[in-house]
């Protein structure tokens, strides 16, 4: 690696701990801790939601895709994420501010009770740790690839950097140091779009080339009969089940959300990230079409990537496109330390014990954090023998998006359900999904069908018990007569 | 039934996409909104008119690459 490079990507590191460290003062309750003391802006939580979505699957996975199946990938970005999102910022957002709740499962226990509050607590957690480790990993591979670390040595020192900021800062530290990563991001995205449009010969050529090479890479779909991304399974299970139910139940995004300075910062701060995803596929897309149309000489589609920052960008800049991954992987791990270390706090401790203090909360945050991250950086450099376990984990978070998305949805947007149809719809909701998924259904398609199970069967079983008070229902769903 | 969705043509995708965007636009302006203007009352603080840019986006891009 080139001095240059190398020096740009240790001026970033030391510049990541500088901003964490000065935002991390005045934390001193937990509300601080975890919901930065309400206090946000709009634009610092939307650039920081586009930074913990980003991660290193995006990243080196899309640029791979990209190069072999096109424009279908950006559908992730587009109607895999802005309708929801849009959805997110105008219906749920201002109710779960106005129920002034730490997250979405402590929303839900309101709705339906503790146990349903604890349930989704621990899956969220479990995945959680795993996202981690997975996350961790990956960015110790990147340093090994492009720096010739070790990968134990890679995971000490990120997992120190991130550790210098979020433990004392909290989520404060998190998003402003994630608002500072997405900007540099989009910078090396547009950077390498230029280039690569200029070694092109210019915009229109570039589509000229690559309509002549492969007509179908200018397609956002893929045939209905394509095993792993039918455009029926992407307009069914992503745009319509999976996307609404990361966008509008995801822990991790909404924890920001939660900790703007008012409703309406809350609210524009998710349509502000959806603007700013609008672009995303020039950030993650387009180099694995850019390696496609300049035929690059690759063994698998992953490696698009870093052909891409070997071959068209200048030293310097190519320190800094690595930057920006390692930028994408910080920002995830960050987050997901606050986010599992808040529902094990708040979420499972408090059901557990049935006991809440400020300051205890506050102590035990910032331990779990260090301990949710010793765990993750234990457990990164085993990750290829837990691949097992890890597809195991992942399939058992597909399984419960489709009963959790209908519980968001009927409990925030009617007052009928119950708390006990509530509970049982998420029980036999993911044990349909089970079977559903072991019988070779596309996991698009399981998504749908369970979604649509647990709406009918939460009505169903609605009628025979009895519902929240109104009084307690008012401040936890839309209304739709408000002016 | 899924045979005949599966034997839609592949264009067909894209104009439902369209579809969705437009129902969405007019889903968006019948929302109340009280509750989502900022404290100015300016007129670019009112969310409705963000979603609908980023509508008009999408509905150009959908448009562009079918």
């Amino acid at each position: 690696m080139h001095l240059l490079d190398l020096s740009v990507i240790l001026g970033y590191l030391g510049l990541i701990v500088l901003v964490g460290f000065r935002v991390s003062r005045g934390v001193k309750t937990a509300k601080d801790f975890f919901l930065a003391g309400r206090s946000l802006p709009w634009w610092i939580i939307g650039l920081s939601i586009i930074g913990t979505n980003i991660d290193s699957n995006n990243y080196v996975g899309a640029s791979g895709n990209a190069y072999a199946t096109g424009l279908a990938q950006a559908n992730f970005e587009w109607i895999g994420a802005i309708p929801a999102m849009i959805i997110a910022s105008l219906i749920f957002i201002p109710i779960y501010w106005k129920a002034g709740v730490y997250s979405i499962p402590e929303y839900l226990g309101r709705r339906y009770g503790q146990s349903v509050r604890l349930l989704v607590a621990l899956i969220f957690t479990l995945s959680g740790i795993f996202v981690l480790s997975i996350a961790m990993y990956a960015l110790a591979i990147t340093l090994e690839t492009y720096l010739g670390w070790p990968v134990v040595v890679g995971v000490l020192v990120s997992g120190l950097v991130v550790a210098a900021y979020s433990i004392s800062g909290g989520l404060s530290a998190v998003t402003f140091t994630d608002a500072l990563q997405v900007s540099i991001m989009f910078g090396c995205a547009i950077i390498v779009a230029y280039l690569g449009f200029m070694e092109m010969g210019g915009i229109s050529e570039f589509l000229n080339r690559l309509e002549t090479k492969s007509p179908t890479h200018l397609n956002p779909y893929l045939p209905a009969n394509h095993p792993d991304f039918p455009w029926t399974g992407v307009i069914l299970g992503l745009g319509i089940v999976l996307s609404p139910a990361y966008w509008i139940g995801s822990q991790a995004i909404l924890q920001r959300t939660l900790a703007a300075k008012s409703q309406w910062d809350a609210s524009a701060s998710m349509m502000f990230a959806a603007m700013a995803k609008t672009f995303v596929p020039l950030l993650i897309i387009f180099p694995g079409i850019l390696a496609f149309v300049m035929e690059a000489q690759i063994e698998n589609p992953d490696m698009a990537l870093p052909w891409v920052i070997k071959n068209v960008l200048p030293v310097g800049v190519s320190g800094l496109m690595f930057v920006a991954i390692i930028a994408a992987l910080q920002s995830t791990i960050d987050s997901g330390v606050n986010t599992t270390a808040l529902m094990i706090t708040r979420d499972i401790r408090q059901v557990l014990l049935k006991r809440s203090d400020d300051k205890d909360d506050l102590k035990i945050g910032r331990a779990l954090s260090l301990c949710i991250l010793t765990i993750a950086m234990i457990a990164a450099p085993f990750i290829e023998q837990l691949g097992g376990i890890y597809l195991a984990v992942q399939n058992m978070l597909s399984l419960f998006q489709g009963p959790m998305l209908a519980l968001l949805c009927l409990g925030a947007l009617t007052k009928f359900v119950t708390p006990q149809a509530g509970l049982w719809t998420l029980i036999t909701g993911v044990l349909l999904s089970g079977v559903l998924l072991f019988s070779g259904i596309n996991m698009l398609f399981v998504a749908f069908i369970s979604f649509c199970y647990a709406l009918v069967c939460m009505t169903t079983l609605s009628y025979w018990t009895k519902p929240l008070p109104l009084n307690e229902l008012h401040q936890l769903t839309f209304n739709w007569r408000e002016r | 039934m899924a045979d005949l969705v599966n034997n839609l043509p592949l264009q067909s995708a894209n104009w439902i996409s369209l579809g969705l965007f437009v129902l969405l636009f007019f889903f968006v302006w019948l929302l109340p909104f009280s509750r989502v203007r900022a404290p100015s009352g300016k007129m670019f603080s009112d969310i409705r008119i963000w979603a609908s840019a980023l509508i008009a986006c999408q509905l150009a891009l959908y448009a562009f690459f079918s």
